[in-house]
């Protein structure tokens, strides 16, 4: 919604924007007229209210922004059909049907209270449960009394878009991953509970006293919780150690696994014998504190890429196919279609399958392909793309590649490459790891040979052997995980969603930051910079110009339109009659008013030159001067003169200049990529840098497929790159870079292929880097607050003077203080945003 | 001193008790959506569950029109 428009009406009543000039939408609700913005809101508040379920404005936020309400998918009954059914829809024993929708248009918990309740006013619906963390609802019906469609339809009813989700193969590994840590987890809490009470009886009886036959009888009890510990929740860091060194690595699982394992094993001595000290607690504490760190940061990362949508969202999931005769047209699901099939695209539809045009003539828009914003025209023997969407014409095309096959598929196919082939950079702590390993044993040894010279071996054995102990890579194992869980758990809140938390590590070092030019720095809505009447009445042009524009679908045209008639300028004063279309030039018509005629054009430049009207240098020069601004010029001319003419162009966000000249202050090189003119991406750069000292790389004309071989360049000279984009076709590129971001409303394969999506303006590419900086500088403190706490230990351990209690006190407030330390981050960052937005 | 011989199972038990029901509560997804029961708890739907209410509400449903008007 534009400032411009804005009364102080109070703002819609259902999704709380801006009430538009044209005034509000009024109607009653419950007895009282309530003021919206549009139709769409005014319908589905109706259709609540009329449900009985009013009390949703109640539980909603009061300030709410949200967006125009979505509607349900207009194909909602393919999802009636058995076939596409199988994919999502499960039957259970009493005949009943159930699925997982993903719904869109969600925004506060009032949503969920909303969808639940309109559902099961629902006869034959069982059940639906809404998950507000994942957007997704659970629903059980009956198939005899309710169709998915009718269920689909109702949630658009109120204001929001339902669409089945399909779990793959990736999703339930990651399910049944994140269930299994969690047991593992828990488990461990539970062994430390008990071993726990054992060791306070212990503790105890060593200063106050024990029977031996108690001591004895504990320490047995804590053993056997100890190996089943070891057993199932320590398993997999042995496993883990046991892969690593086999290829001759060292990960941090080994010195977790030597730890353990020396603890145990002296605790076992120590239990049968009865002489030595045992360290139950301190294992299964140990093991405890490492997996909350571990399950933290899991948990953080994949609410990260759960809000990342579906590739498949973008295929349509329908096609309509017609007959041998040619005539019957069905509409069939998807996956039934095979390629030779001959399908009809009506105006609006996407494109289902690669094919070519046997007839017919339209526009397409390929911007996910290609990122150019203008439609490309389309007749008989043009090959068209799936996923593409038709703008104005009906085509009739052969389906040529299907599934795997298709361009969306290969584009896919990319990303993954690109994401496989990425070298992943070592984490900080992986790389102490093996010096902390040697130091340590080394420090064993010495221990170990000072002992067996100065005294005996027993006690050579027990001093080397509490070097081990107490050397806790507890605090060590932690200090990655835990800032990176509260790092990348604060990114979801900040509007910086982190999908990997090496992203958080690895931004810091980036020297290099590539932006897409269209729908990254600007904003890929058309605006019009220049409207030009060359004479006469401009009311009376601008209201002709308006009339016929209004009767084009092209993206200018509307863009034109919606200017005009914000200036006030009206139709209604013409007649039109004769519309036509000229495909790759503009439109023309004849507009009546009474008695008057005229016959107008409306269209590019280069029509313009072949209809042979002439125009003074001067005028040519004033238009072309514009061109090379960025900006597309329209010319307004009749057979015999030009009348008039506008410029119109992408606008920069606002926020792109300062979000630029800061990350330059900061010492990072800003390049601008696109696949536009080079004059375009001049003019941006000027625009740009008018505010600020050191100059912007340009990379101009660059094909989509090349986006990629700049990028890798770019990393060849040694520089750390950071690709931000939206597009299709800058997917490939975001999985190149070191760190790719897509912005907000970027397609859902880039959001798939980038490591951060950012949810809101450019300002959040700071933001970004902030958190990294200071996760990385919490990371960093914290493996200085392990390594001091070792420093401090070791030699007391070394001299022979550890009590288990010290064991058992200082390993976990070193850890603790580690898990404190990375809750810090929060405050920090709360300061950076008000800062950022104070800025702004 | 010999009733820790009772009292370690008894511990043992309930924390035996608390791990089942943990892995029940796991395994039926009730750890799927952390942020949504914090504010389910906050919207007062219990309305019909108050006696008296219950047909008040019931019956204000059934006189509101068809939902499929629009």
């Amino acid at each position: 919604m534009n400032d411009s428009n804005i009364t102080d009406a109070g703002g819609c009543f259902h999704c709380g924007l801006p009430i538009p000039v044209g005034g509000p939408v009024d109607f009653q609700i419950d007895g009282k007229t309530e003021h919206f913005c549009c139709q769409a809101c005014a319908q589905v508040c109706q259709i609540i209210n009329d449900a009985g379920l009013g009390r949703f404005y109640e539980y909603a936020p009061e300030e709410r922004q949200w967006e125009t309400p979505e509607s349900a998918p207009e194909d909602a009954e393919i999802f009636d059909h058995f076939e596409v059914q199988q994919d999502f829809v499960t039957q259970r024993p009493d005949g009943s049907l159930q699925a997982q929708l993903l719904i869109e248009g969600i925004h506060c918990p009032a949503c969920v209270w909303l969808i639940e309740h309109t559902l099961q006013q629902m006869d034959g619906l069982l059940g639906a449960e809404v998950n507000y963390t994942k957007h997704r609802l659970k629903l059980s019906w009956k198939p005899e009394l309710l169709k998915l469609s009718d269920i689909i339809r109702q949630i658009g009813r109120i204001g929001y878009c339902a669409l089945p989700f399909e779990e793959d193969e990736a999703f339930r590994r990651a399910k049944e991953k994140r269930q299994d840590l969690m047991f593992r987890m828990v488990f461990a809490g539970f062994v430390v509970a008990n071993v726990m009470t054992a060791a306070v009886c212990l503790y105890a009886g060593d200063f106050l006293g024990i029977d031996e036959r108690w001591s004895s009888l504990f320490k047995w009890y804590s053993m056997a919780f100890t190996i089943a510990t070891i057993g199932y929740s320590a398993r997999n860091f042995f496993t883990s150690a046991l892969r690593a060194v086999k290829v001759r690595r060292l990960n941090m699982d080994v010195p977790i696994s030597i730890g353990i394992g020396v603890s145990f094993a002296a605790s076992v001595w120590a239990t049968v014998t009865g002489e030595g000290h045992v360290y139950y607690d301190s294992i299964a504490m140990f093991i405890f504190l490492i997996l909350i760190g571990r399950y933290l940061e899991l948990a953080a990362r994949e609410s990260a890429s759960s809000s990342t949508r579906h590739l498949l969202a973008l295929l349509p999931r329908s096609a309509r196919v017609l007959g041998e005769s040619g005539e019957d047209e069905k509409l069939v699901p998807l996956r039934l279609v095979k390629s030779g099939a001959i399908l009809r695209i009506k105006p609006g539809d996407k494109v289902p399958v690669d094919g070519i045009v046997i007839s017919g003539e339209s526009r397409i828009d390929e911007s996910m392909l290609s990122g150019e914003s203008l439609p490309v025209h389309k007749s008989s023997g043009s090959k068209v793309v799936g996923g593409t969407i038709n703008i104005n014409g009906t085509l009739t095309i052969e389906a040529t590649d299907v599934g795997h096959r298709s361009v969306l598929s290969q584009i896919v196919e990319m990303v993954e490459t690109a994401q496989n082939t990425r070298v992943r950079v070592q984490g900080i702590a992986d790389r102490i790891v093996p010096y902390f390993v040697a130091v340590i044993l080394a420090l064993a040894v010495i221990t170990f040979m000072f002992w067996i010279w100065q005294e005996s071996a027993a006690m050579a054995i027990m001093a080397a052997v509490s070097v081990l102990i107490i050397t806790c890579p507890c605090a060590l194992g932690l200090a990655t995980p835990m800032a990176v869980a509260v790092g990348a758990g604060l990114g979801g809140k900040l509007g910086t969603l982190i999908k990997t938390g090496d992203v958080l590590e690895q931004l810091t070092s980036v020297d290099h930051i590539v932006f897409d030019k269209t729908g990254t720095l600007t904003s890929g809505k058309i605006r019009i910079h220049q409207a030009v009447c060359l004479q006469g009445d401009q009311t009376g042009l601008f209201s002709q110009v308006l009339t016929l524009e209004s009767h084009s679908e092209h993206p200018l045209a509307q863009a034109l339109t919606g200017y005009l008639s914000e200036q006030g300028y009206r139709s209604s004063d013409y007649r039109l009659e004769a519309f036509e279309n000229v495909p790759g030039r503009g439109i023309e018509g004849l507009l009546i008013k009474g008695n008057e005629k005229t016959g107008l054009r409306i269209g590019s430049l280069g029509w313009l030159e072949n209809a042979g009207v002439s125009i003074t240098a001067d005028l040519r020069r004033q238009m072309e001067s514009r061109e090379s601004l960025g900006l597309t010029v329209i010319a307004v001319f009749t057979e015999q003169e030009l009348l008039g003419w506008f410029a119109l162009g992408d606008e920069l966000r606002p926020e792109a200049g300062s979000v630029i000249s800061h990350l330059q202050q900061a010492g990072i090189e800003v390049s601008i990529l696109s696949g536009d003119r080079k004059a375009v991406v001049e003019a941006i750069a000027a625009q740009l840098s008018s505010q600020h000292q050191p100059p912007l790389h340009l990379m101009a004309e660059v094909l989509p497929g090349d986006k990629t071989e700049r990028i890798k360049a770019l990393q060849k000279q040694g520089m750390k790159v950071c690709m931000v984009g939206d597009g299709i076709n800058d997917a490939p590129a975001l999985a190149q870079a070191d760190v790719g971001m897509a912005v907000a409303h970027a397609t859902d394969v880039s959001a798939h292929a980038s490591d951060a999506v950012l949810l809101g303006g450019l300002e959040k590419v700071r933001m970004a880097i902030e958190l990294s900086t200071q996760t990385m500088r919490t990371i960093k403190q914290n493996l200085g607050i392990s390594l001091g706490y070792n420093v401090l230990v070791i030699p007391l351990a070394m001299a022979g003077l550890v009590h288990p209690l010290l064991a058992a006190i200082a390993m976990p407030a070193s850890s603790l203080l580690v898990i404190f330390n990375a809750l810090r981050i929060r405050s920090k960052m709360k300061r950076f945003e008000t800062k950022l937005q104070q800025e702004i | 001193m010999d009733i820790i011989l009772m009292l370690i199972p008894a511990a043992l038990l309930i924390s035996v008790v608390a791990i089942v029901v943990f892995y029940w509560s796991v395994n039926s997804d009730q750890y799927e959506d952390m942020d949504g029961e914090a504010y389910r708890i906050l919207m007062d739907d219990d309305d019909e569950l108050i006696p008296g209410n219950a047909k008040r509400v019931k019956e204000k449903q059934e006189t509101s029109p068809k939902q499929d008007k629009a």
